[in-house]
């Protein structure tokens, strides 16, 4: 699978969303580069990271980008979607605010997307007695909208790791689900003329923004 | 300045606590050691800032034309252009700013207690902002941070608190942290000159045209480097926001803003432009050999910057750029006719002294071009006036004017060779499209490209009946490496009504 000169067999673009100050860097840098510090500075416009992580023998290298958290900014980062594989959506269990705009973020990604693998992140949770947020209700609302719900601690490094795995496992199975869908497909458009097949080559070109 | 000062300034003179501020030459030529000092303005910056001689002599001078403010306002903008001792940088900033007034008054009539909306977001972004700093990470900073900052978003209603105006704040707030009237009246004094609109609700438009605008310089001035981060999609959409938004408030550390923004503060509200490719062009090895992402992680980190180099270059790029090329139609509207006539950079003064949106407009001006058409033009347009202008043309024949402050100027003509024959900028040189370039988008050799050639670095100004094959032509020639490639506002058509087309006088 991998290209001439290339040192990876997968290319994917994560972007991180979520509201300011639930620790989309902080994550970020834990999964990059394992550190954290207390003190980062805001996020403006987007921030870059890459790592890549060895899945089933295959090399996939991740692009992840962090976009900046004010909502102000969706106008600005709106442009950041295009060709994305994967959205985080990150939230603070510490501040059910956060987990309220979930929903906002999720329409921003129907809205950019056609069709995107989803991931929703409760971060800092590694203080009980801070947590305001319920596992039960975020797993409830994760499966209402079909969305896998991870909690983490980018500070504590708990679970972040296997965040970032489980979700690229995700995109990648995506990604081969949909190439051995549209090889299917290639094939019967071989076997059978269709009078519609204009049409149908539209539809595809139109699925193809995103995943 | 007493404390512990005897022994090290014992010699100092007691003329020196007295300069003339009416003599023509310079105030260093005040002390008794002049030859000594006069030296010492060769040096580095960070060299002088630790001299303390030469700083008790510029805080002397300063401080005498901050107190005789605003009426030494002239003095003030001409001794910034040496240098700002850091002691007395705050006031001296807030004089270029044009501050006036009873400001303290005005802070005090603003409502800092009532609870906005706005305040989380405040309070979220201050534990972040420059917090390596004693004074900006300590509770009393971060009071005095809040204050200052709500106190601006409560008085300016049409715009809003975007992240990114705690950075803008950081300087100020740092230089005036006993005056926080001052501080804010420096910020809101700022925001309109340099980041006009950029606060604003929805600001895509002011944006994505400055990041247009921005695109544009670095083809003008680099279009290798251009081409480069063109083909890899490294677009400044993905970096340059910060840069901007904040004007480098968010990258720098302070001690480096501080170096950067006395001179921001000197040049007009294009000048950031000149420093966001200066930016660029310190990292020029390591962007055209990488591709987008090692590009986007060298950003993300972005390495250590030379600071004063940056200045100095950004220096020279602002010089080589034509007022207009900057235009956008969304700066800020003409302010009413005051006194710019002070500020610029030394001797290039009269062509750079004020923003090209307070020129009084006129038929040859430029004109507002639509963001999808802006964005489709790789160089930039300059207006009919720059060129005659830069030209030197003018309807009574040759002016003699002194060229050494202007960028030199080639103007290209690609209309055919008829087009040409019936009238044409005196001057200009003609390379009709149609044969100009062969398939493979080399220039064809012949002796008006070889014309071409031999000025290359000069301002080429390419000249067209439409402006889509002017754009076409000035694409080409950016492919091909030329640097600061632009077109004629308007086309010849625009030249046509001011008289000053010539027709060929038959074969000499």
């Amino acid at each position: 699978m991998a290209g001439p000169g290339k040192d990876y067999n997968h290319l994917f673009k994560l972007l991180i969303i979520g509201d300011s100050n639930v620790g989309k860097s902080s994550l970020l840098l834990r999964f990059a580069d394992n550190s954290f510090s207390g003190s980062y500075i805001t996020t403006i416009g987007v921030d870059f990271k890459i790592r890549t992580v060895d899945i089933d023998g295959e090399r996939v290298k991740l692009q992840i980008w962090d976009t900046a958290g004010q909502e102000r900014f969706r106008t600005i980062t709106s442009t950041y979607y295009r060709n994305t594989h994967g959205v985080i959506i990150v939230y603070d269990v510490t501040n059910p605010e956060s987990f309220v705009n979930v929903k906002r973020w999720l329409n921003e990604i129907t809205q950019n997307c056609d069709n995107v693998c989803k991931i929703l992140v409760g971060n800092k949770n590694d203080d009980p007695s801070k947590k305001q947020v319920d596992s039960q209700d975020a797993m409830r609302f994760g499966e209402s909208v079909g969305v896998r719900v991870f909690e983490t601690s980018a500070k504590e490094n708990i679970n972040v790791e296997e965040m970032f795995m489980a979700f690229t496992h995700m995109v990648l199975r995506t990604k081969k689900q949909s190439q051995s869908r549209a090889e299917r497909e290639r094939e019967r458009e071989k076997e059978t003329v269709d009078i519609n097949s204009h049409r149908h080559r539209e539809r595809r070109k139109r699925g193809k923004k995103c995943c | 300045m007493r404390i512990g000062a005897p022994v090290r300034l014992k010699d100092v003179a007691g003329e020196a606590y007295y300069p003339l501020l009416e003599d023509e030459q310079s105030s260093l030529s005040q002390s008794n050691s002049s030859n000594e000092l006069s030296c010492t303005v060769t040096l580095p910056l960070i060299i002088r800032e630790r001299d303390t001689e030469y700083q008790l002599i510029r805080i002397i001078l300063f401080d005498r034309l901050l107190k005789a403010y605003p009426y030494k306002k002239n003095l003030v903008w001409k001794e910034a252009r040496v240098d700002i001792p850091p002691l007395i940088r705050g006031l001296a900033w807030a004089a270029l700013l044009g501050v006036e007034g009873d400001i303290q008054a005005k802070y005090d009539s603003i409502d800092k207690d009532t609870p906005i909306p706005t305040d989380r977001q405040i309070e979220v972004d201050i534990p972040r902002c420059h917090q390596y700093d004693e004074l900006l990470s300590s509770p009393q900073g971060h009071r005095k941070f809040r204050r200052v900052l709500k106190a601006w978003v409560v008085s300016h209603p049409d715009l809003v608190y975007w992240q990114g105006l705690d950075s803008l704040c950081a300087p100020f707030l740092w230089l005036n942290f006993n005056n926080e009237a001052l501080a804010y009246a420096c910020m809101s004094a700022f925001i309109p000159k340099y980041l006009y609109n950029f606060f604003l609700k929805d600001n895509s438009h002011v944006i994505q045209e400055y990041l247009t605008v921005f695109s544009q310089m670095i083809a003008f001035h680099d279009p290798e480097l251009s081409n480069h981060l063109n083909e890899i999609g490294f677009i400044p959409d993905l970096y340059a926001i910060p840069w901007f938004l904040t004007m480098f408030t968010h990258v720098f550390p302070l001690h480096k803003i501080f170096h950067l923004w006395d001179t921001l503060l000197l040049g007009n509200s294009s000048f950031p432009f000149c420093i966001g490719v200066a930016i660029l062009q310190q990292l020029r090895d390591r962007l055209l050999a990488n591709g987008f992402n090692e590009c986007i992680l060298l950003f993300s980190d972005l390495p250590e910057i030379d600071i004063e180099r940056c200045v100095r270059e950004s220096i020279n790029l602002f010089c080589w750029t034509p007022k207009s090329a900057t235009y956008r139609q969304h700066a800020q509207p003409p302010k009413a006719q005051g006194d710019s006539s002070t500020n610029g950079f030394g001797k290039t003064a009269n062509y750079y002294s004020s923003d090209y949106q307070d020129m009084p407009k006129t038929d040859l001006s430029r004109e507002p071009l639509a963001l999808s058409d802006l964005k489709a033009e790789v160089s930039p347009r300059i207006s009919a006036e720059d060129l005659i202008d830069l030209c030197e043309l003018s309807v009574g024949g040759q002016t003699k004017r002194s060229k050494a402050s202007k960028p030199k100027i080639l103007a290209v003509d690609i209309r055919s060779i008829e087009d040409f024959g019936r009238g044409h900028i005196s001057g200009s040189i003609s390379i009709p499209y149609s044969t100009a370039f062969s398939p493979d988008g080399e220039l064809v050799q012949c002796p008006a490209t070889g014309t071409l050639q031999s000025f290359r670095g000069r301002v080429i100004v390419v000249i067209s009946h439409a402006m889509k094959s002017a754009a076409m032509f000035a694409t080409h020639l950016v492919k091909v490496n030329y640097p600061r490639v632009t077109t004629l506002d308007g086309g010849i058509n625009k030249m046509k009504p001011t008289g000053l087309l010539t027709v060929p006088s038959p074969q000499i």
